[in-house]
Protein backbone atom coordinates (compact mmCIF):
# COMPACT_ATOMS: atom_id res chain seq x y z
CA UNK A 1 0.00 0.00 0.00
CA UNK A 2 2.98 2.22 1.10
CA UNK A 3 4.26 2.41 -2.79
CA UNK A 4 1.54 2.70 -4.47
CA UNK A 5 0.63 5.71 -2.13
CA UNK A 6 4.07 7.31 -3.20
CA UNK A 7 2.73 6.70 -7.03
CA UNK A 8 -0.50 8.48 -6.33
CA UNK A 9 0.90 11.37 -5.06
CA UNK A 10 1.21 13.37 -7.98
CA UNK A 11 -1.58 11.79 -10.31
CA UNK A 12 -4.56 11.69 -7.50
CA UNK A 13 -5.92 14.83 -9.11
CA UNK A 14 -5.88 13.34 -12.48
CA UNK A 15 -7.89 10.10 -11.66
CA UNK A 16 -10.12 12.24 -9.42
CA UNK A 17 -11.06 14.28 -12.30
CA UNK A 18 -10.86 11.59 -14.96
CA UNK A 19 -13.33 9.83 -12.88
CA UNK A 20 -15.80 12.77 -12.54
CA UNK A 21 -15.72 13.24 -16.41
CA UNK A 22 -16.85 9.57 -16.76
CA UNK A 23 -19.27 9.62 -14.43
CA UNK A 24 -20.79 12.69 -14.08
CA UNK A 25 -22.08 13.35 -10.37
CA UNK A 26 -20.12 11.54 -7.50
CA UNK A 27 -19.63 11.30 -3.96
CA UNK A 28 -16.33 10.83 -1.84
CA UNK A 29 -17.19 6.93 -0.78
CA UNK A 30 -18.59 6.86 -4.39
CA UNK A 31 -15.10 7.64 -5.99
CA UNK A 32 -13.16 4.90 -3.71
CA UNK A 33 -15.14 2.45 -4.11
CA UNK A 34 -14.95 3.13 -7.93
CA UNK A 35 -11.35 2.85 -7.79
CA UNK A 36 -11.20 -0.29 -6.00
CA UNK A 37 -13.45 -1.88 -8.00
CA UNK A 38 -11.87 -0.43 -11.22
CA UNK A 39 -8.23 -1.72 -10.02
CA UNK A 40 -9.00 -4.88 -8.84
CA UNK A 41 -8.50 -4.03 -4.96
CA UNK A 42 -4.94 -2.53 -6.46
CA UNK A 43 -5.48 1.11 -5.65
CA UNK A 44 -7.42 1.61 -2.38
CA UNK A 45 -8.18 5.55 -1.81
CA UNK A 46 -8.50 6.49 2.22
CA UNK A 47 -10.33 9.16 3.23
CA UNK A 48 -7.25 11.09 4.17
CA UNK A 49 -6.54 11.17 0.64
CA UNK A 50 -9.56 11.80 -1.44
CA UNK A 51 -11.08 14.46 0.61
CA UNK A 52 -8.26 16.78 1.06
CA UNK A 53 -7.91 16.31 -2.76
CA UNK A 54 -11.62 16.50 -3.78
CA UNK A 55 -11.43 20.00 -1.75
CA UNK A 56 -8.11 21.83 -3.07
CA UNK A 57 -10.15 20.31 -6.48
CA UNK A 58 -13.29 22.59 -5.63
CA UNK A 59 -11.30 25.28 -4.31
CA UNK A 60 -8.98 25.32 -7.34
CA UNK A 61 -12.58 26.06 -9.47
CA UNK A 62 -11.94 22.59 -11.62
CA UNK A 63 -15.14 20.67 -9.60
CA UNK A 64 -18.27 22.10 -8.28
CA UNK A 65 -20.05 20.44 -5.42
CA UNK A 66 -23.54 20.60 -3.96
CA UNK A 67 -25.76 18.76 -1.89
CA UNK A 68 -28.02 16.50 -1.81
CA UNK A 69 -30.51 14.67 1.84
CA UNK A 70 -29.98 10.79 1.02
CA UNK A 71 -31.52 7.88 3.57
CA UNK A 72 -32.11 11.31 5.76
CA UNK A 73 -28.72 12.67 6.17
CA UNK A 74 -26.75 15.17 4.14
CA UNK A 75 -24.32 13.98 0.93
CA UNK A 76 -22.13 15.98 -0.81
CA UNK A 77 -21.81 15.36 -4.77
CA UNK A 78 -18.43 16.77 -6.68
CA UNK A 79 -18.84 16.91 -11.05
CA UNK A 80 -16.82 18.57 -13.22
CA UNK A 81 -16.96 22.67 -13.48
CA UNK A 82 -18.16 22.91 -17.03
CA UNK A 83 -15.45 26.19 -17.78
CA UNK A 84 -12.59 24.34 -16.49
CA UNK A 85 -13.24 21.19 -19.16
CA UNK A 86 -10.40 22.19 -21.54
CA UNK A 87 -7.45 22.54 -18.57
CA UNK A 88 -8.95 19.02 -17.53
CA UNK A 89 -8.68 17.12 -20.79
CA UNK A 90 -5.63 18.88 -20.94
CA UNK A 91 -4.18 17.11 -17.53
CA UNK A 92 -5.66 13.97 -18.34
CA UNK A 93 -4.21 13.78 -21.94
CA UNK A 94 -0.22 14.74 -20.20
CA UNK A 95 -1.22 11.89 -17.73
CA UNK A 96 -1.78 9.64 -20.31
CA UNK A 97 0.87 10.69 -22.06
CA UNK A 98 3.29 10.36 -19.45
CA UNK A 99 2.10 7.02 -18.18
CA UNK A 100 2.65 5.64 -21.84
CA UNK A 101 6.50 7.12 -21.90
CA UNK A 102 6.61 5.44 -18.31
CA UNK A 103 5.67 2.30 -20.07
CA UNK A 104 8.39 2.23 -22.74
CA UNK A 105 10.99 3.06 -20.18
CA UNK A 106 10.04 0.46 -17.75
CA UNK A 107 9.94 -2.25 -20.70
CA UNK A 108 13.01 -1.17 -22.53
CA UNK A 109 12.47 -4.43 -24.69
CA UNK A 110 9.48 -4.00 -26.41
CA UNK B 1 -30.49 2.33 6.51
CA UNK B 2 -28.44 3.04 9.52
CA UNK B 3 -30.65 5.66 11.26
CA UNK B 4 -29.42 4.93 14.87
CA UNK B 5 -28.18 8.11 16.39
CA UNK B 6 -26.15 6.11 18.96
CA UNK B 7 -23.74 5.52 15.23
CA UNK B 8 -23.78 8.46 14.63
CA UNK B 9 -22.40 10.20 17.63
CA UNK B 10 -20.00 7.28 17.87
CA UNK B 11 -18.84 8.29 14.85
CA UNK B 12 -18.79 11.70 15.20
CA UNK B 13 -16.77 11.21 18.29
CA UNK B 14 -14.27 8.66 16.40
CA UNK B 15 -13.95 11.18 13.58
CA UNK B 16 -12.90 14.13 16.22
CA UNK B 17 -10.73 11.56 18.48
CA UNK B 18 -8.80 11.51 14.83
CA UNK B 19 -8.18 14.78 14.67
CA UNK B 20 -11.12 15.80 12.25
CA UNK B 21 -12.62 19.34 13.56
CA UNK B 22 -15.02 21.57 10.96
CA UNK B 23 -18.78 20.70 10.73
CA UNK B 24 -18.32 20.31 7.22
CA UNK B 25 -15.59 17.71 7.22
CA UNK B 26 -17.44 15.78 9.72
CA UNK B 27 -20.88 15.72 8.03
CA UNK B 28 -18.65 14.55 4.74
CA UNK B 29 -16.90 11.91 6.48
CA UNK B 30 -20.12 10.79 8.74
CA UNK B 31 -21.97 9.89 5.59
CA UNK B 32 -19.29 8.46 4.10
CA UNK B 33 -18.66 5.95 7.10
CA UNK B 34 -22.66 5.52 7.37
CA UNK B 35 -22.19 4.22 3.38
CA UNK B 36 -19.37 1.85 4.15
CA UNK B 37 -21.62 0.33 7.05
CA UNK B 38 -24.34 -0.10 4.55
CA UNK B 39 -22.12 -1.48 1.94
CA UNK B 40 -20.75 -3.82 4.32
CA UNK B 41 -24.60 -4.98 5.19
CA UNK B 42 -25.68 -5.46 1.66
CA UNK B 43 -22.56 -7.67 1.06
CA UNK B 44 -24.03 -9.89 3.69
CA UNK B 45 -21.80 -9.09 7.09
CA UNK B 46 -24.37 -8.44 9.78
CA UNK B 47 -24.87 -5.05 11.44
CA UNK B 48 -23.01 -5.28 14.21
CA UNK B 49 -19.87 -6.63 12.54
CA UNK B 50 -20.21 -3.99 9.97
CA UNK B 51 -20.51 -1.43 12.32
CA UNK B 52 -17.62 -2.42 14.81
CA UNK B 53 -15.37 -3.25 11.55
CA UNK B 54 -16.37 0.68 10.59
CA UNK B 55 -15.43 2.15 13.96
CA UNK B 56 -12.24 0.34 14.07
CA UNK B 57 -11.69 1.72 10.60
CA UNK B 58 -12.34 5.51 11.79
CA UNK B 59 -9.88 4.95 15.01
CA UNK B 60 -6.84 3.76 13.25
CA UNK B 61 -7.18 5.90 9.86
CA UNK B 62 -4.99 9.25 9.69
CA UNK B 63 -7.38 11.72 9.12
CA UNK B 64 -4.92 14.94 9.80
CA UNK B 65 -4.49 15.12 6.38
CA UNK B 66 -8.27 16.94 6.34
CA UNK B 67 -7.89 20.06 8.68
CA UNK B 68 -4.22 20.28 7.52
CA UNK B 69 -4.43 24.06 7.01
CA UNK B 70 -5.64 25.01 10.51
CA UNK B 71 -2.95 22.52 11.75
CA UNK B 72 -0.05 23.96 9.77
CA UNK B 73 -1.31 27.79 10.93
CA UNK B 74 -0.98 26.24 14.81
CA UNK B 75 2.39 24.98 14.01
CA UNK B 76 3.08 27.78 12.90
CA UNK B 77 1.74 29.81 15.58
CA UNK B 78 3.57 27.11 18.00
CA UNK B 79 6.72 27.50 16.71
CA UNK B 80 6.61 31.28 16.69
CA UNK B 81 6.03 31.30 20.30
CA UNK B 82 8.90 28.80 21.12
CA UNK B 83 11.46 30.60 19.03
CA UNK B 84 10.18 33.90 20.87
CA UNK B 85 10.38 31.63 24.41
CA UNK B 86 13.99 30.79 23.15
CA UNK B 87 15.02 34.21 22.53
CA UNK B 88 13.48 35.55 25.82
CA UNK B 89 15.66 32.84 27.73
CA UNK B 90 18.81 33.14 25.64
CA UNK B 91 19.19 36.60 26.43
CA UNK B 92 17.94 36.19 29.94
CA UNK B 93 20.56 33.44 30.17
CA UNK B 94 23.25 35.71 29.38
CA UNK B 95 22.45 38.08 31.91
CA UNK B 96 22.51 35.82 34.64
CA UNK B 97 25.09 33.85 32.99
CA UNK B 98 23.22 30.22 33.02
CA UNK B 99 23.67 27.65 30.22
CA UNK B 100 19.87 26.53 28.97
CA UNK B 101 19.51 25.15 25.55
CA UNK B 102 16.98 25.55 23.34
CA UNK B 103 16.26 21.37 23.60
CA UNK B 104 15.01 21.77 26.77
CA UNK B 105 12.11 23.53 26.13
CA UNK B 106 10.68 21.89 22.89
CA UNK B 107 7.06 20.30 23.30
CA UNK B 108 7.26 17.17 23.16
CA UNK B 109 4.16 13.89 22.56
CA UNK B 110 3.60 12.10 25.92
CA UNK B 111 4.58 8.64 25.51
CA UNK B 112 2.41 5.83 27.25
CA UNK B 113 5.38 4.72 29.27
CA UNK B 114 3.50 2.59 31.99
CA UNK B 115 3.77 -0.88 32.87
CA UNK B 116 0.16 -2.13 32.08
CA UNK B 117 -0.27 -4.80 34.64
CA UNK B 118 -0.50 -4.15 38.24
CA UNK B 119 0.78 -7.05 40.14
CA UNK B 120 4.06 -8.00 41.88
CA UNK B 121 4.85 -11.04 39.65
CA UNK B 122 5.11 -9.61 35.65
CA UNK B 123 6.67 -12.11 33.43
CA UNK B 124 6.93 -11.81 30.51
CA UNK B 125 6.81 -15.21 28.01
CA UNK B 126 6.05 -13.92 24.55
CA UNK B 127 7.95 -10.50 23.22
CA UNK B 128 7.56 -9.26 20.14
CA UNK B 129 8.67 -9.66 16.77
CA UNK B 130 8.59 -13.28 14.91
CA UNK B 131 7.69 -16.29 17.02
CA UNK B 132 6.42 -19.46 16.89
CA UNK B 133 2.76 -19.29 17.09
CA UNK B 134 1.48 -21.41 19.99
CA UNK B 135 -1.89 -21.89 18.36
CA UNK B 136 -1.00 -22.53 14.76
CA UNK B 137 2.49 -23.88 15.43
CA UNK B 138 3.53 -21.69 12.51
CA UNK B 139 5.90 -18.43 12.61
CA UNK B 140 4.08 -15.51 12.93
CA UNK B 141 4.56 -11.84 13.70
CA UNK B 142 3.90 -11.01 17.13
CA UNK B 143 2.12 -7.68 17.26
CA UNK B 144 2.64 -7.13 21.12
CA UNK B 145 4.05 -9.07 24.23
CA UNK B 146 2.33 -11.29 26.34
CA UNK B 147 2.27 -10.50 30.23
CA UNK B 148 2.13 -13.56 32.43
CA UNK B 149 -0.84 -12.69 35.36
CA UNK B 150 -3.84 -14.44 36.97
CA UNK B 151 -7.17 -14.28 36.11
CA UNK B 152 -8.30 -11.22 37.82
CA UNK B 153 -5.16 -8.59 37.98
CA UNK B 154 -6.03 -5.33 37.21
CA UNK B 155 -4.56 -4.14 34.25
CA UNK B 156 -3.57 -0.45 34.01
CA UNK B 157 -3.77 2.02 31.47
CA UNK B 158 0.01 3.25 30.21
CA UNK B 159 -1.09 6.71 29.67
CA UNK B 160 -3.02 9.43 29.56
CA UNK B 161 -5.72 9.08 27.28
CA UNK B 162 -9.71 8.07 25.51
CA UNK B 163 -11.05 5.18 25.00
CA UNK B 164 -10.74 4.51 21.42
CA UNK B 165 -13.04 1.10 21.47
CA UNK B 166 -13.92 -1.47 24.33
CA UNK B 167 -15.04 -4.41 23.32
CA UNK B 168 -15.38 -8.62 22.42
CA UNK B 169 -13.73 -10.12 19.45
CA UNK B 170 -12.97 -13.40 18.43
CA UNK B 171 -9.01 -13.72 18.75
CA UNK B 172 -8.38 -10.56 21.19
CA UNK B 173 -11.33 -12.01 23.17
CA UNK B 174 -12.36 -8.83 25.56
CA UNK B 175 -9.89 -6.37 24.73
CA UNK B 176 -9.48 -2.17 25.10
CA UNK B 177 -7.85 -0.02 22.45
CA UNK B 178 -6.86 3.80 24.40
CA UNK B 179 -5.89 6.22 22.14
CA UNK B 180 -3.55 8.59 24.16
CA UNK B 181 -2.50 11.23 21.32
CA UNK B 182 -2.02 12.16 17.39
CA UNK B 183 0.75 9.30 17.51
CA UNK B 184 0.02 6.47 20.43
CA UNK B 185 -2.42 3.82 21.51
CA UNK B 186 -2.18 0.78 23.32
CA UNK B 187 -4.30 -2.27 23.39
CA UNK B 188 -5.00 -4.71 25.80
CA UNK B 189 -6.78 -8.15 25.47
CA UNK B 190 -8.02 -11.33 26.48
CA UNK B 191 -9.57 -10.14 29.56
CA UNK B 192 -12.09 -11.11 31.52
CA UNK B 193 -13.49 -8.11 32.75
CA UNK B 194 -13.78 -4.31 31.23
CA UNK B 195 -13.43 -1.64 33.59
CA UNK B 196 -14.42 1.20 31.23
CA UNK B 197 -16.67 1.95 28.32
CA UNK B 198 -16.05 3.68 24.95
CA UNK B 199 -15.23 7.07 24.53
CA UNK B 200 -13.95 7.30 28.42
CA UNK B 201 -11.03 9.29 29.36
CA UNK B 202 -8.92 7.37 31.28
CA UNK B 203 -5.42 8.81 33.16
CA UNK B 204 -2.15 6.50 33.51
CA UNK B 205 -2.22 4.26 35.98
CA UNK B 206 -6.27 3.73 36.09
CA UNK B 207 -7.71 0.34 36.12
CA UNK B 208 -9.18 -0.41 32.98
CA UNK B 209 -10.03 -4.18 33.20
CA UNK B 210 -8.99 -7.39 34.61
CA UNK B 211 -6.41 -10.24 33.14
CA UNK B 212 -8.22 -13.17 31.77
CA UNK B 213 -7.89 -16.50 29.32
CA UNK B 214 -11.00 -14.51 26.76
CA UNK B 215 -10.59 -14.99 22.99
CA UNK B 216 -7.64 -17.27 21.68
CA UNK B 217 -5.81 -17.20 24.84
CA UNK B 218 -4.12 -20.92 26.16
CA UNK B 219 -3.94 -19.29 29.85
CA UNK B 220 -4.75 -16.24 31.71
CA UNK B 221 -1.93 -13.46 30.42
CA UNK B 222 -2.24 -9.98 29.21
CA UNK B 223 -1.55 -9.20 25.52
CA UNK B 224 -0.26 -5.61 25.36
CA UNK B 225 0.31 -3.71 22.40
CA UNK B 226 1.47 -0.08 21.35
CA UNK B 227 0.78 1.30 17.54
CA UNK B 228 2.96 4.21 16.91
CA UNK B 229 1.72 5.76 13.53
CA UNK B 230 -0.74 3.23 12.88
CA UNK B 231 2.27 0.38 13.51
CA UNK B 232 3.28 -1.84 15.69
CA UNK B 233 6.30 -0.92 17.71
CA UNK B 234 8.05 -2.89 20.39
CA UNK B 235 6.37 -2.40 23.80
CA UNK B 236 9.37 -2.73 25.55
CA UNK B 237 11.11 -0.19 23.73
CA UNK B 238 8.48 2.39 24.73
CA UNK B 239 8.11 0.96 28.47
CA UNK B 240 9.60 3.18 30.88
CA UNK B 241 12.92 1.40 32.79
Amino acid sequence: MDSTNKFLSGTLNTIVLALLQENGRMYGYEICQKTKEKTDDGILLTEGAIYPTLHRLEKEGLINSSKEKVNGRTRKYYCINDSSIVEIKSQIDLLTQFTGHLRILLKPTL
Amino acid sequence: MIHSSRVIARIVELLKLSGVSSDANIEELTDHYLTKIENSISQGDSEQKSIRKTFQIIASTNLNSLEQKETRKRKWLISTVIIALVLLLVSQCKKSSDVITPATITASIEIPNGWPINSDIDQIYSGFGLRMSPISKTRKFHKGIDIKASTGTPVISTGNGKVADAGYSHSFGNYILIKHNEQYSTRYAHLSKLEVDNAQSVEKGDIIGLVGNSGISFAPHLHYEVIKNEAVVDPMEVIAP
